[in-house]
């Protein structure tokens, strides 16, 4: 079961590095009981939310240089690791096709 | 991380709500892809990319420094399972077999990234070889395949795309660390 919540996310800790994205649903999982977060930022990082984008064209992204690439109900999007890799940029909140996504670092 | 609309604390590697009122919940992965741009820009000429500042300047040197650091993690048949990241690089068309359910690793050594998919086709099991840099082969039909998109390009199978399955590069230590019961895939 999944609900339609849009949810902006900002970091607060540092944790290992991925590359994920994520729809912003929510559904039931298993128990969390164990959590002992180890490092939690005394200021929280500002969300990113509505980021600036541009069309392959216009992009100033070289051709060797790593991109997550994720499609969604048909449209596409590119986020270059080399803009993701401070602190600050760890979250990307977005929205393509028409679904609120995270690209989380 | 945190929400700005709960102030739920989440597990930005689990996707899962860790402490507040949306504790339990789950948030659902995308498929995705780590590839250089221009392979992208080829696979999808309409895209668009974020366009903020770089903070860094060419992180794929990071991966090679150390490969045996990464692995790409994923779930299936109920648990989560690791491939080693430099075990991809010198295999990188690696088929195995979880529970009764084929799959294919494939790894892009020039974007560092590994990708899964399901070898099922429609109820028949295919093998998989490596022809030359990005392209492999199936046994059955010797049509070629793309291993970044996992789609038939040439032969009896074309237009027809291996299913994918979610997963992601990881630290190996942040993947053992959040998925203890993790198993690492034989090569």
């Amino acid at each position: 079961m999944t609900d339609k919540l849009m949810t902006n996310f900002r970091l607060i800790a540092f944790g290992g590095l991925a590359m994920i994205l994520l729809a912003i649903t929510h559904s039931a999982f298993g128990q969390v009981d164990d959590y002992q977060p180890k490092t939690v930022l005394r200021k929280p990082i500002r969300a990113i939310t509505d980021p600036p984008t541009t069309s392959a064209h216009t992009a100033e992204i070289g051709d060797n240089e790593l991109v997550i690439g994720v499609e969604v109900n048909g449209q596409s999007r590119a986020y270059p690791i080399n803009q993701l890799t401070g602190p600050s940029r760890e979250i990307i909140n977005d929205e393509l096709g028409g679904t609120a996504i995270a690209a989380t670092w | 991380m945190s929400d700005l609309e709960t102030d739920t604390e989440w597990s930005h590697l689990l996707g899962r709500g860790m402490d507040g009122a949306l504790k339990g919940k789950t948030l659902t992965p995308l498929i995705s892809d780590m590839v250089t741009w221009d392979v992208w820009k080829r696979e999808y000429p309409e895209t668009t990319a974020l366009n903020m500042s770089q903070t860094s300047k060419n992180y794929s040197r990071e991966f090679y420094r150390e490969p045996t650091q990464f692995v790409f993690g994923f779930k299936a048949i109920g648990k989560p399972w690791s491939l080693a990241m430099d075990q991809m690089l010198k295999r990188p068309v690696h088929q195995f077999e979880l529970g009764d359910e084929p799959l294919l690793a494939t790894f892009d050594e020039r974007g560092t990234v590994t990708h899964l998919f399901s070898r099922d086709i429609g109820g028949q099991t295919l093998d998989f070889e490596q022809v030359d840099g990005l392209t492999m082969k199936d046994h059955q039909t010797s049509s070629h395949w793309s291993m970044i998109t996992g789609s038939a390009t040439a032969g009896a199978m074309k237009g027809i795309r291996l299913t994918p399955h979610v997963g992601i590069m990881s630290y190996r230590k942040a993947w053992k660390n959040f998925h203890p019961d993790s198993s690492d895939i034989a090569f």
